[in-house]
């Protein structure tokens, strides 16, 4: 069966570009441009794995969905891919009170298509 | 009420207090400005005192007699010209030859009040001087906003620039890379957003340049008789295709007159608010243009059956830069410029603009022109 990545991020061509190149590697993807439009359409879709932007409708609307999908336990339990532009060392790294079991890889951006391609096969092969 | 600090710097303790009857408590107000200042009066006996003073709180006037014991009138001044601090001299000093006037201002004072002088003659000296420290102060506020504002326009417009650049750059690599393969019609959708987002950045340029030509004045404006008419059909000819492609109807319904105008901020304004129109609308929608006049004015409406706004988000609307991001709008490009320059040339007419939105039902944006048609 095919693997289901959800891309969530609000920058439409990193959603564009994400999804020209894992569809053309056999995945099947969704997208949603928020948190609140990823909080809608997760359990619809039902991804084996996400994809997330940190900064998007607020600078950690990533990091609050993150952390929905650790502590909520409507929420599917599968790993997390992080993008960040806050680079390599980002201050919420350390911050307590974060469940960071579901968080796979965290990617500094910007992160070629090719790059992201072979993290999700990595991440997915190990689990 | 604002108060102000005016140390009396002066050996002589009469001197002091006579000045201090006239000046403490004394109100002065800015031409042109609703505030008020009082003076609220320090003493000092001699310089040395006076920078002890100076150097523990703000201190705002300063009233220094020229001749002191030890250090003298003039090295106070000094050290307040080397510190740059921000506040105004008035300098008393012994005999009013025209040398110690020219010294004392050239060393920093902003008044000179020569010995003996009337309550009167203070009075003005220190009003004048205060006067002066106000506007002084506003000017560099406004120094500060200004350069603050161009900062963070510079910034806002940098990133609207970059971005597109990023991602025709993102395509770009992936044709390079050939990451979808060699069938070059898999990277169809590479090819048209990178023509999507290199025609917005070229939108932005334009507008970007629109609106500094209108905000520095420097664009020659040419106001002519034009049939409202013509104007607005070239305006939704050239709109109909993008209208086409998303199955939305434009109609219209102007009066037929003439307006006295700018031929190009009119077509502005016109394609602004039609595209905005076309771009925020629903699939198979509809567009409605309407005029109206009223005595010499003209009432435009530019009505749309589209996602509409909250509340919250029209307040924001006119500002530059201000783009509605939500779910209905992620798919749709737009700079944030067009409804700012929308206002700008509509007050360049003395007119208004505004809008009436219903979320998820569509707006009504009205324009009113006054004294446009003869």
């Amino acid at each position: 069966m095919t693997k289901r990545v959800f891309l969530v991020d609000d920058d439409q061509d990193i959603i564009v570009q994400n999804k020209l190149a894992l569809t053309a590697k056999g995945f099947t993807v969704e997208d949603a441009g928020s948190a609140k439009e990823a909080t809608e359409k997760i359990n619809k879709f039902k991804p084996d794995i996400i994809v997330l932007d940190v900064m998007m409708e607020n600078p950690r609307a990533g990091l609050e969905f993150a952390g929905k999908l650790a502590t909520d336990p409507t929420m599917p339990k599968i790993p997390i891919i992080l993008l960040t532009s806050d680079g390599k060392n980002p201050g919420w790294l350390g911050e307590a009170g974060f469940t960071w079991a579901r968080i796979a890889k965290i990617l500094d951006k910007p992160v070629t298509p090719e790059k992201l391609v072979e993290t999700v096969t990595a991440v997915l092969g190990k689990k | 009420m604002n108060t102000l600090k005016l140390l009396i710097v002066d050996d002589d303790p009469r001197m002091r207090e006579s000045c201090s009857l006239v000046l403490d408590g004394l109100r002065i107000t800015m031409p042109w400005l609703p505030d008020e200042y009082a003076l609220k009066v320090l003493f000092a006996g001699t310089a040395e005192e006076a920078k002890g003073i100076i150097e523990a709180g703000p201190v705002d006037l300063l009233l220094l007699d020229q001749r002191l014991p030890g250090m003298q009138g003039t090295d106070l001044l000094a050290y307040i010209v080397e510190k740059e601090l921000d506040l105004q001299t008035v300098m008393i000093t012994g005999n009013a030859s025209l040398d110690t006037a020219l010294n004392a201002t050239r060393n920093g004072a902003s008044e000179i009040l020569a010995k003996p002088f009337t309550p009167e003659e203070l009075r003005m000296s220190v009003t004048k001087a205060t006067r002066f420290l106000i506007l002084q102060r506003i000017a560099a506020k406004l120094d500060e906003e200004r350069k603050k504002t161009r900062f963070e326009f510079i910034s806002v417009l940098s990133h609207e620039l970059k971005s597109p650049l990023a991602a025709v750059t993102g395509y770009l690599d992936m044709l390079r890379n050939r990451t979808l393969g060699d069938d070059m019609a898999a990277y169809d959708a590479c090819v048209e957003r990178s023509l999507l987002r290199l025609e917005g950045m070229r939108r932005l340029i334009i507008d970007m340049l629109d609106l500094t030509r209108i905000e520095s004045g420097v664009k020659v404006r040419t106001i002519a008789e034009h049939k409202l008419a013509d104007i607005a059909a070239d305006m939704i000819d050239g709109v109909r295709a993008q209208a086409a492609k998303r199955g939305i109807t434009i109609s219209h319904d102007l009066p037929d007159v003439a307006v006295k105008v700018d031929r190009v901020e009119l077509e502005i304004v016109f394609n602004n608010l039609l595209t905005n129109a076309i771009k925020y609308n629903k699939e198979g929608g509809s567009v409605t243009l309407t005029g109206q006049r009223i005595g010499h004015a003209l009432k435009l409406q530019c009505k749309d059956t589209g996602i509409g706004m909250t509340a919250e988000e029209t307040e924001k609307l006119f500002k530059e830069f201000t783009r509605i991001r939500n779910e209905n709008t992620k798919n749709i490009l737009g700079n944030g410029l067009g409804l700012s320059i929308v206002k700008k040339i509509v007050a360049l007419y003395d007119g208004e603009v505004s809008v009436a939105s219903r979320f998820g039902e569509g707006s009504v944006f009205t324009v009113i022109l006054p004294g446009i048609i003869t």
